[in-house]
C-alpha cells in the first residue's frame, strides 16, 4: 500500500508530494536499528519508484555531502547518519528512458526519535512526445514559411525602391 | 541588391535559417518552472540583444551625423532607432507572455521590466523630438545629441540597474545568469545566431526605411 502511494505521488508529480509514507516505512523497518551502526547502503532507490532512470544531474555547483552518493541509475547511497545531518535538502534531476524529467528534493528529519526521509518530486513536463511523433516539423515548416515570406517581401521592397531611386537620379 | 554591400543580409538570412528550426527542435536544458518555454530565450532575449545592437548602430550614426552634419547619417540614426523601438516592443510583449506562464503575471514591478519600459519611453520621446523640429540641420543636432543620451540611458536602465537591485531576471539581483548553468552548451550557438540574425534583419529593414526617407525628403525639398 505504501509503495503504491509513493508511486502514485511520484507519477502524479504534483508540487509538494511529501512522501511521508516512504519515510514511515523506512523508519519502521530499518532506520532505528541503523542508528547505532552507520552502514553505507541504498537509502532510496529511485529506479524502483519511477523505473528506467537514465541520468541523474545535480544543478549548478551543488555537490553531494560527505557520506552520500548518487548512482547514474538513480540510487542514493550512503549512511542515514549523514542524511539526517543535512541542513539543506538535496536537489537533483532524474531523467527516465521515456524522456521524462523529475525534479527531486530530498532531506532527512528526526522527529520524536524516528528518522524520516522526505522526498518532494515534481515532473518537469517537456514536449518529448510531441517531438517524437514528428508533428513538430509542421510548426518548423510554418515558421520557415513566415520567415521566407518576410525575406521575400524585403527583397521585393528593395527592388521597387531601387527603381524609384534610379528614376529619381535621371 | 548589390551583392558587394549586402553580404551581411545574407549572413543574417543564413544564421536565422539555421537558428529558427533549432529553436523548435534543438536540445534545450530542462528547468523546473520554465519547462519548454526555455525556448523563449531564442526569441524574447534575442529581441532585446538585437534592439541594443541596433540602438548602438543608431548612436554610431548619430555621432557621425554630428561630426559631419550629414542628413543621410541623420536619417540612418532615425531608421535604426525606429526598428530598435519595434524590436523593443516585441521584447516587452514576448516577455509579458513569458512572465504570465512562469512568474504568474503579465507585469511585475521588476526593475528590468520598468527599466525596459523607461528605455522605450526615452526612444518614443526621440521620435517626438524629431517630428517637432522642421528645420533639418537643427533637427539633426538635437536628435543626434538626444539619441546618444538615449542609448546610454538604455544601457543603464536595461543592462546595469537591474543587476544591482532585486530582480526576477536571471543574472540580476544575485540570480544566476543564463550563462552559468541554465544556458546549456548546445543552446548557445542557436541563441547567438538568433541575436546576430535578428540584428541583420533589423538593419536591413532600417536600410530600406532610410532609403525611402531619403527619396521622400528629396521630393519635399525640390
Amino acid at each position: 500500500m505504501n509503495i503504491l502511494k509513493i508511486f502514485s505521488c511520484f507519477i502524479g508529480a504534483i508540487n509538494l508530494a511529501w512522501l511521508q509514507a516512504l519515510s514511515g516505512l523506512l523508519a519502521q523497518t530499518q532506520l532505528d536499528s541503523l542508528k547505532t551502526t552507520p552502514v553505507t547502503d541504498t537509502l532510496v532507490n529511485f529506479n524502483r519508484l519511477v523505473g528506467g532512470i537514465t541520468a541523474v544531474t545535480l544543478p549548478g555547483e551543488q555537490t553531494l555531502p560527505k557520506g552520500i552518493s548518487l548512482t547514474p541509475d538513480g540510487s542514493l547511497l550512503g549512511s542515514y547518519e549523514s542524511l539526517m545531518a543535512l541542513r539543506d535538502p538535496l536537489f537533483f534531476k532524474l531523467e527516465t528512458a521515456s524522456g521524462d524529467f523529475y525534479e527531486v528534493s530530498l532531506s532527512g528529519r528526526q522527529q520524536s526519535g524516528k528518522n524520516f526521509v522526505l522526498i518532494q518530486s515534481n515532473l518537469i513536463e517537456m514536449a518529448t512526445g510531441w517531438r517524437r511523433d514528428g508533428k513538430i516539423w509542421v510548426v518548423v515548416a510554418s515558421a520557415l514559411l513566415v520567415f521566407f515570406a518576410i525575406i521575400g517581401f524585403l527583397l521585393y521592397l528593395e527592388r521597387r525602391l531601387r527603381k524609384v531611386e534610379k528614376s529619381d537620379h535621371a | 541588391m548589390d551583392p558587394k554591400n549586402s553580404w551581411w543580409k545574407w549572413l543574417g538570412f543564413v544564421l536565422l535559417l539555421y537558428a529558427i528550426p533549432l529553436s523548435w527542435i534543438g536540445k534545450v536544458s530542462v528547468q523546473g518552472m520554465l519547462h519548454e518555454t526555455i525556448r523563449n530565450l531564442y526569441y524574447h532575449v534575442s529581441m532585446w540583444f538585437a534592439m541594443l545592437l541596433l540602438m548602438l548602430l543608431a548612436a554610431y550614426w548619430s555621432v557621425k551625423a554630428l561630426a559631419t552634419a550629414s542628413l543621410g547619417h541623420d536619417l540612418r540614426a532615425a531608421s535604426f532607432s525606429s526598428v530598435a523601438f519595434v524590436f523593443g516592443l516585441a521584447g516587452v510583449a514576448t516577455g509579458s507572455l513569458w512572465a504570465r506562464h512562469t512568474w504568474g503575471t503579465y507585469w511585475t514591478n521588476d526593475p528590468k521590466l520598468n527599466g525596459a519600459a523607461g528605455a522605450l519611453l526615452i526612444y518614443a520621446a526621440y521620435f517626438i523630438l524629431r517630428a517637432s523640429i522642421p528645420e533639418p540641420l537643427k533637427r539633426l543636432k538635437a536628435a543626434a545629441v538626444y539619441n546618444i543620451f538615449g542609448f546610454v540611458m538604455t544601457v543603464l536602465l536595461v543592462g546595469l540597474l537591474p543587476r544591482i537591485t532585486r530582480s526576477l531576471h536571471p543574472g540580476n539581483g544575485g540570480n544566476p545568469g543564463f550563462g552559468t548553468y541554465d544556458l546549456a552548451g548546445h543552446m548557445r550557438p542557436v541563441f547567438y545566431s538568433m541575436v546576430l540574425g535578428f540584428t541583420a534583419l533589423g538593419a536591413w529593414i532600417a536600410q530600406i526605411k532610410t532609403r525611402i526617407s531619403a527619396v521622400e525628403q528629396k521630393h519635399l525639398i525640390t
